[in-house]
C-alpha cells in the first residue's frame, strides 16, 4: 500500500493499541511498557521523552520489529507489525541509531548510503540517482568517496541519515540524535531534520532540540503515556517535567 | 609465526593455498551462511576484536617481558571452530594486505599455520575434550592452556616443514626444530593463560556467549566426528605431502626416522601426489633442487653474471629516471 | 596507509585485478629462483624499482613503513653462511661462498617481495582489493567478513589504545597489563564488540539485508590494463626461461 491509499483510507500512518512489553531477566518480569495508545498521522513530528530506561528506544525498536511484540497491536500504514511482514515495515520506516558507528559498517560513504537500495534490489542506476540525493539532502555528497573511518562525529550522523533517506522511508526514528555533537552540528542538524517531509519519532534528552523540531511531545513515565500534547506546553511545564524524572 | 614469502617455495606456497581453500570451502559449507545472515556481523566484529586486543601487551608475571593474544583459541571458543577459521582467515588476510606482516604468497601457509591450528584442533577437538559434557572452570583453563600451546606446537613444526621443503635454509632439522618448538612452548603458555582468563571472565558473566553451551543454536554448527575425521585426513594428506616432499630431497635422514616411526618408508601419499609434484618440478623447474653439483656453472652462478645483473638493474634504473626527468620538463613546457 | 592508496597516479588506476595477478606472479617467480640465482634476483628488482620511480612512490614512506620488515628479513638465511662453506667464487682475496652467496639471494628475494606486495597495497583501496578478490572468484562471505573487520578495526583499535591509556594512568610504571586483569579487561572489550555485533546486525536487517553485501560491478578492463599485464607477464617468463645470467 503506498502512502495515497494509505490516505484514502483515512488510515493513521501509525496506530499503537494495548501495547504491552516486558523483558524477561533470569526468570523475572521487568515491565517497559504498560498499555500504550497512540495515533500519529502523517507529517507530524513527534517528540519523545522520558527518563532514562523509561524505555523509548524499546518502543522504537517495537516499531520496527527489532523486538517482537507480544501484547496489543501496532499497524503502519494500516500494515501490522507481525514477522511476516517486516520486509515491508522495514522499508517504510527509517531507524536512525544513537551511536553512528552501528550505522554505517561498510567502508566508504556512498556504499554504505547504497547498502539498503542494493538490497531492495534496484537497478544501479537508481541506487546511484537514490544515493546522491540522499547525500545531497543532507549536504556531504562530497564526502561520498571517503572512508567511514576518517568521518568526524557530526558527519557520521549525517551519513547515517542518508544511509535512511535513500530507502525513501515514510516514517524516520531517531534515537538520541544530538548525542555526542557540537553546538554547531546540532544546530545543523536541526536544520536538516525540520527540513525532511517525512513523519519523524525523535527520542531525546535534548529538550531544546525537540522544541525546535517537534510540535507535538510525548511523555513517558513508568512505562505509560502521561502527558501528549503540543511541545511548547509539555516542555515548558517545569512541574510535570520535574516530577517525572526530567 | 607470520612467515615471509622468500622463505616458501612456489610449490610449497601454492600447497599450503590449496589445503587452506580446501577447508575454507568445508566451513563455508558446514556454516551456510546463505541461511545464518546473522553471523556476518559477529564474525566481522569478532576479527575486528581479535586484532586489536593482540596490540594489547600483557606483563607475564616474574620476568619483565610481555605476551599478547593468540586469536585462534579464542575465537573458536566463541564462535565455534568453522566461523572462527574463516574469520582468522579474514583477519590475517588484513595483516597481510594492510600490514604487509605476513607474505602475500605465504598466506596460504599462514593460514594453515595458525588458524587451522588454532581454531580446529586448539579450539575444536580439545575444547570439546575438557568441554564436552559441561562447561566448568577447569576445563576451560585446562583446554585454553593445552590448546594453545598443542596448536602452536604444531604451527611451529609446520613452519619447520614448510621452510625445509622450501630448501630455502642450511639449517639442519634438527637445530631448527629445537630452536623453533622451546620458544612456542613458552609462547603458548603465555597465551593460553591469557586466553584462559578471558574465557573465564566470559564464562562468569555470560556464560551463554561460549561456543557449545546449552541453550545456544548448536544444529548448524555442530562439530560432528565426521567433521573431525574429514578434517584431520587433511591434515594428515597436508602433512604427509610434506613429507614426502622433504623426503625426496633428504632420502637418507627423514625416511630413516619415518621407517621408526611407520616401519616402512612408503607414506601413504607418497604414490600420487609425489609423483604430481615431482612432474610440476620436472616441468615447471620451480622446486630448488637439493642435488646441485657444487660446480660454477651447474650453479649458474659467476661474479661476472652477479655483475652483469648489477649493472643491468642499475642501468633500467637510471634510464627510468631519464624518462621520468623528460616527462616531467614535457610537462611542464 | 588507504589514504595514499587513494590517488591518481596511472598505478592508483590500473584494474585491481590486473594489479594482484601481477603482484602475486611477480612473487611466485621471484620465490621460484635457487637460492644461488643471485644474478637473477637483481634482474628481478627491475620490476619494483621502475615501479617506484614511474609510480612516484615515495621512497622515503616505504623505507618508513618497511625498514622492520627489511630488518627481519635478514635472519631469513642468516644461519646459511655457517652452514654452506663451499666456495663459489672470489673477488679479489675474498672468497664468495655458497652460504653468503645464498644468504644475499635470500635477503634480497625477502626485500623484493615485500615492496611488490607494498607496492599493491600502497596503490588499491581496500575495496578496490574486494572487487579483486570477487573477480577472482573468493566467497563472497569472506570477502563480505574481510571488509566489516577492517570497517570496525579502527573503531576496535581505538577503544583499546583509550584502555591501555586509562590502565596506564592509574597504574604507572607497568610495562603492560598486570595478570589479575587480564581476563576481566579482554573479557569486557569481548561483551561489548558482542553488543556491537548485534547492534550492527539490527541496523544491517532494518535496511533488507539477508546475507547478501552487494558489490558494485566497478568497470571493465581496458587496453592499458591489458597491455600492462602482458608486458610484466612477458618480463617475468623471458628471465625465468629463455634469458640467463
Amino acid at each position: 500500500m503506498n502512502m495515497k491509499e494509505c490516505f484514502e483510507k483515512k488510515n493513521p500512518l501509525l496506530a499503537i493499541k494495548g501495547l504491552s512489553f516486558h523483558y524477561e531477566f533470569q526468570k523475572k518480569k521487568y515491565p517497559v511498557l504498560k498499555e500504550l495508545n497512540l495515533r500519529i498521522e502523517q507529517g507530524e513530528s513527534v517528540g519523545l521523552i522520558g527518563a532514562n530506561g523509561v524505555g523509548k528506544s524499546t518502543f522504537l525498536k517495537l516499531l520496527v520489529g527489532l523486538l517482537e511484540l507480544e501484547i496489543g497491536e501496532i499497524s503502519i500504514c494500516g500494515i501490522a507489525v507481525e514477522p511476516s511482514n517486516y520486509a515491508k515495515i522495514r522499508s517504510k520506516i527509517g531507524y536512525v541509531f544513537q551511536d553512528s558507528n552501528h550505522q554505517l559498517f561498510s567502508n566508504t560513504v556512498y556504499d554504505d548510503v547504497a547498502f539498503g537500495p542494493r538490497n531492495y534490489g534496484l537497478s544501479q542506476a537508481e541506487v546511484k540517482e537514490r544515493t546522491e540525493n540522499a547525500l545531497k539532502k543532507v549536504n556531504i555528497l562530497p564526502l561520498q568517496d571517503r572512508q567511514i573511518h576518517r568521518l568526524s562525529g557530526g558527519e557520521k550522523k549525517l551519513a547515517a541519515i542518508a544511509t535512511i533517506l535513500s530507502m525513501e522511508p515514510e516514517l524516520i526514528l531517531f534515537d538520541e540524535p544530538t548525542v555526542a555533537l557540537d553546538p554547531r552540528n546540532r544546530r545543523n542538524l536541526v536544520t536538516i531534520v525540520n527540513d525532511l517531509p517525512q513523519t519523524k519519532i525523535i527520542a531525546s534528552h535534548d529538550l531544546d532540540f525537540i522544541e525546535k523540531t517537534c510540535e507535538r511531545t510525548i511523555l513517558l513515565y513508568d512505562g505509560k503515556i502521561i502527558a501528549d500534547g503540543p511541545s511548547k506546553d509539555i516542555l515548558h511545564d517545569f512541574m510535570l517535567l520535574e516530577n517525572h524524572g526530567l | 609465526m607470520h612467515m615471509a614469502d622468500a622463505l616458501l617455495s612456489p610449490a610449497v606456497g601454492l600447497a599450503g593455498y590449496a589445503c587452506s581453500a580446501a577447508t575454507t570451502g568445508v566451513a563455508l559449507k558446514k556454516l551456510n551462511l546463505e541461511e545464518n545472515e546473522k553471523k556476518i556481523p559477529v564474525m566481522g566484529v569478532m576479527g575486528a576484536f581479535v586484532f586489536s586486543a593482540q596490540m594489547i601487551n600483557f606483563t607475564i608475571p616474574g620476568t619483565g617481558s610481555s605476551g599478547h593474544l593468540c586469536g585462534g583459541m579464542l575465537l573458536s571458543a566463541i564462535l565455534g571452530p568453522y566461523a572462527g577459521f574463516l574469520t582468522m582467515i579474514a583477519v590475517l588476510a588484513i595483516q597481510c594486505l594492510l600490514f604487509a606482516d605476513g607474505g602475500i604468497l605465504a598466506l596460504g601457509c599462514n593460514v594453515w599455520n595458525m588458524a587451522f591450528y588454532g581454531c580446529f584442533v586448539g579450539g575444536g577437538i580439545i575444547w570439546l575434550l575438557f568441554n564436552r559434557k559441561h562447561i566448568s572452570r577447569k576445563g576451560i583453563i585446562l583446554a585454553s592452556v593445552l590448546g594453545n600451546i598443542i596448536s602452536l606446537q604444531l604451527g611451529a613444526f609446520s613452519v619447520t616443514l614448510e621452510t625445509l621443503a622450501s630448501g630455502i635454509t642450511e639449517l639442519p632439522f634438527s637445530v631448527f626444530l629445537a630452536s623453533m618448538q622451546p620458544i612456542h612452548l613458552a609462547i603458548g603458555t603465555v597465551e593460553g593463560l591469557i586466553t584462559a582468563a578471558v574465557l573465564l571472565f566470559i564464562y562468569e558473566t555470560r556464560p551463554e556467549i561460549l561456543w557449545g553451551v546449552e541453550g545456544k543454536e548448536k544444529e548448524n554448527t555442530r562439530f560432528s566426528l565426521k567433521g573431525v575425521l574429514t578434517i584431520l585426513s587433511a591434515a594428515f594428506v597436508f602433512i604427509g605431502g610434506f613429507l614426502s616432499l622433504f623426503a625426496s630431497s633428504h632420502p637418507d635422514g627423514l625416511e630413516w626416522s619415518m621407517e621408526r616411526i611407520t616401519g616402512s618408508t612408503e607414506l601413504a601419499s607418497h604414490g600420487l601426489l609425489y609423483e604430481v609434484l615431482e612432474k610440476i618440478q620436472e616441468t615447471t623447474a620451480i622446486l630448488p633442487d637439493y642435488a646441485f653439483s657444487f660446480s660454477e656453472s651447474a650453479m649458474g652462478t659467476s661474479f661476472s653474471g652477479v655483475f652483469g645483473a648489477l649493472v643491468v638493474l642499475i642501468l633500467c634504473v637510471i634510464f627510468c629516471l631519464i624518462l621520468k626527468k623528460v616527462k616531467k620538463n614535457r610537462i611542464h613546457e | 596507509m588507504d589514504l595514499e592508496s587513494s590517488g591518481n597516479q596511472w598505478i592508483h588506476l590500473l584494474h585491481p585485478v590486473v594489479k594482484v595477478m601481477v603482484t602475486i606472479t611477480y612473487i611466485l617467480f621471484l620465490v621460484s629462483y635457487s637460492k644461488y640465482a643471485l644474478s637473477s634476483i637483481l634482474i628481478m628488482g627491475i620490476y619494483p624499482a621502475v615501479m617506484i620511480i614511474m609510480g612516484d612512490i615515495s621512497l622515503k614512506k616505504l623505507w618508513k613503513r618497511l625498514k622492520a620488515f627489511f630488518l627481519l628479513a635478514f635472519f631469513l638465511g642468516i644461519a646459511n653462511p655457517f652452514f654452506d662453506h663451499r666456495p663459489i667464487f672470489s673477488i679479489g682475496n675474498i672468497t664468495i661462498t655458497g652460504g653468503i652467496l645464498s644468504f644475499i639471494t635470500l635477503y634480497l628475494k625477502g626485500i623484493f617481495a615485500i615492496t611488490a606486495s607494498y607496492l599493491l597495497i600502497i596503490s588499491t583501496k581496500i575495496n578496490d582489493i574486494c572487487y579483486a578478490f570477487r573477480c577472482l572468484r573468493l566467497p563472497k562471505f569472506l570477502v563480505s567478513i574481510f571488509l566489516l573487520i577492517y570497517r570496525y578495526l579502527f573503531l576496535l583499535l581505538e577503544e583499546a589504545e583509550k584502555m591501555m591509556q586509562a590502565y596506564a594512568l592509574r597504574a604507572p610504571g607497568q610495562k603492560g597489563i598486570h595478570f589479575k586483569v587480564w581476563g576481566s579487561m579482554i573479557g569486557q572489550m569481548l561483551l561489548r564488540s558482542m553488543d556491537l555485533a548485534e547492534v550492527l546486525y539490527d541496523s544491517m536487517r532494518l535496511r533488507g539485508f539477508h546475507g547478501e553485501y552487494y558489490f558494485e560491478s566497478k568497470r571493465k578492463m581496458e587496453e592499458k590494463d591489458y597491455l600492462f599485464l602482458m608486458i610484466c607477464l612477458l618480463f617475468f617468463i623471458l628471465l625465468r626461461f629463455f634469458i640467463k645470467f
